[in-house]
């Protein structure tokens, strides 16, 4: 993959890889180095893309690997400053033509939300963002965990069960 | 909340809120084009390299037409538009060199070097050591005085170009500009490529012996150069499979400093801090692994392909990964990151180990 390519891979999955790099480190400044280093790191591993394989997949690799060693710093930050996942800034966008109320219970499910998937374990929390954050298929989660399909579904399985558990408990203290 | 709904709910929640902003994008964009950190893996390289008939290469003192160059100055000025740090290479401290050698189909130029605190904003790590940093202006031609491809061009960065100071008496593969918060920015003028380089000050090292190493490669390649460990001496390999070049550093010796140096290569070489605690998540994960039980006959060394990346395969499990997705600069022991598989109903992790010669090993670990 030549530099024209990797320029291309930017319009064609820029915002899913940004999108997870913000799920991952919760504030945009990181994201944004986040996403600056995938592409650099990308650019020095071109030679190795294949642009008729799974480019996506591969990058989404790059992104994790990049986390990872930065976790230990970042999650520091997180500690610092746990909500800011749940600011202004983070809105989501499930709050089309609602009423008010739908709003405000719009914007607490979602936080909801973000704070059970925060909660899991990594090996589920990364599936679930790539697969409703990034948009990546099954295969290419595969691809980019270097596990087989049949984990992924495990592991997506076994996510959209503690959220679920997790948001009827939180439906229940509300009540 | 049935399936759907939580599946509805988890794809609004989740799902993008946050786009790349335009400039972040086209910053993104002109870094890949014309500026290329150095990678953070300066580790030895074990491609399994299909050597072809050994090609000769002309290694000599050439007689190309200097005039076409621009000077050290300019050279820096162009490629950084920073005027305080090309006006350095015209200072007192300055060392103008403008030495060249032809290898392979290129003409090499080592323009001039000069060390000075606060000359660009650049520094490619958090972890940066120094205040002090050293730049070099160097540039590289087609000997057939065909241009360079330049940013613009789909050919730009083939091939790619190592440039790096190396220390007489340190391996090169461990320390070099990868490793001292190196990098670079290049520019393509009148078909010459000129990239200036910098990195954490050599000036220290002046009374060991300094070199400047350029090859066709990405990296350092151990295959361009050969290392003497007896003598700490480092040439260009004849038989190299591309184009290199070595070229002396004089330095002033009186900037020497062994205290220092030997302060930097301590704190440059030491195995990394101990990490802080991991989450409950990944010491659950770690637990496992300690728990688990190795399969016997599991543990062997991993295979390359031609593309360099790592591959293992034991009963059924098979991973093929580029090890620099594995292993930090010179990380050595276990990979932070096990491969999982299920097989069976069996929970299966291939982990990864390199040792400090650079081997990497991998064996399938039963996790209870």
């Amino acid at each position: 993959m030549n530099c024209t390519e990797l320029s291309q891979c930017i319009e064609l999955y820029g915002k899913a890889i940004y999108s997870f790099c913000w799920q991952l480190t919760k504030n945009q400044s990181d994201a944004d180095d986040l996403y600056q280093e995938t592409f650099l790191k990308a650019t020095e591993l071109r030679q190795r893309i294949d642009p008729d394989g799974n480019p996506k997949g591969f990058l989404f690799s790059i992104t994790l690997r990049l986390w990872k060693d930065r976790r230990r710093k970042l999650a520091r930050r997180q500690r610092i400053a746990p909500t800011e996942a749940l600011s202004e800034e983070t809105d989501c966008v499930c709050t089309d033509e609602l009423t008010p109320e739908e709003i405000v219970l719009s914007h607490e499910l979602c936080e909801w939300v973000w704070r059970a998937a925060d909660n899991l374990p990594e090996r589920y929390r990364v599936p679930l963002y790539l697969y409703y954050t990034a948009d990546l298929s099954v295969e290419q989660i595969a691809s980019a965990l270097h596990i087989p399909q049949g984990t992924v579904k495990s592991r997506l399985h076994h996510a959209r069960k503690a959220m679920k558990q997790d948001l009827e408990a939180r439906q229940y203290e509300r009540a | 909340m049935n399936e759907h709904d939580l599946d509805r709910l988890l794809r609004q929640a989740l799902s993008p809120a946050q786009v790349p902003s335009k400039a972040l994008n086209q910053t993104t964009i002109d870094r890949i084009k014309e500026r290329k950190t150095m990678s953070t893996s300066n580790h030895k390289r074990f491609l399994s390299v299909a050597l072809a008939a050994a090609l000769i290469l002309a290694l000599s003192l050439t007689a190309f037409a200097s005039w076409r160059l621009l000077s050290a100055r300019d050279a820096a000025e162009k490629a950084t538009g920073n005027t305080a740090l090309a006006a350095a290479f015209e200072s007192e401290d300055a060392v103008a060199i403008n030495k060249s050698i032809d290898s392979g189909d290129y003409h090499f130029t080592l323009h001039g070097i000069v060390t000075g605190e606060g000359l660009s904003d650049f520094a490619s790590s958090a972890d940066y050591l120094q205040s002090d940093r050293t730049y070099a202006v160097f540039s590289i031609a087609r000997q057939d005085g065909s241009a360079m491809p330049s940013s613009q061009d789909e050919n730009y960065g083939d091939p790619p170009f190592f440039v790096s100071p190396l220390i007489k008496g340190q391996k090169p593969w461990q320390v070099n500009i990868a490793s001292m918060n190196g990098g670079y920015q290049e520019i393509v003028s009148d078909g010459v490529l000129y990239r200036l380089i910098e990195c954490d000050g050599i000036e220290m090292f002046a009374d060991r012996g300094l070199y400047l190493c350029v090859s066709t490669s990405s990296f350092y390649d151990t295959n361009a150069f050969d290392y003497d460990e007896s003598s700490g001496e480092v040439r260009a390999n004849p038989s190299y499979n591309g184009a290199c070049a070595l070229f002396d550093l004089p330095l002033d010796v009186s900037k020497a400093d062994p205290e220092k140096a030997d302060a930097y290569l301590d704190a440059l070489l030491s195995p990394p801090e101990e990490p802080e605690p991991e989450s409950q998540s990944d010491a659950d994960w770690e637990a496992e692994l300690a728990n688990g039980t190795v399969i016997p006959g599991s543990e062997k060394e991993v295979t390359y392909d031609e593309l360099g990346m790592a591959h293992y395969s034991f009963d059924g499990a098979e991973v093929a990964i580029d090890p620099s997705m594995l292993f930090a600069e010179g990380q050595t022991g276990p990979s932070e990151f096990p491969h999982e598989f299920e097989n069976d109903g069996k929970r299966i992790a291939v982990q990864f180990s390199r040792d400090e010669n650079g081997v990497i090993t991998a064996k399938s670990i039963l996790l209870s």
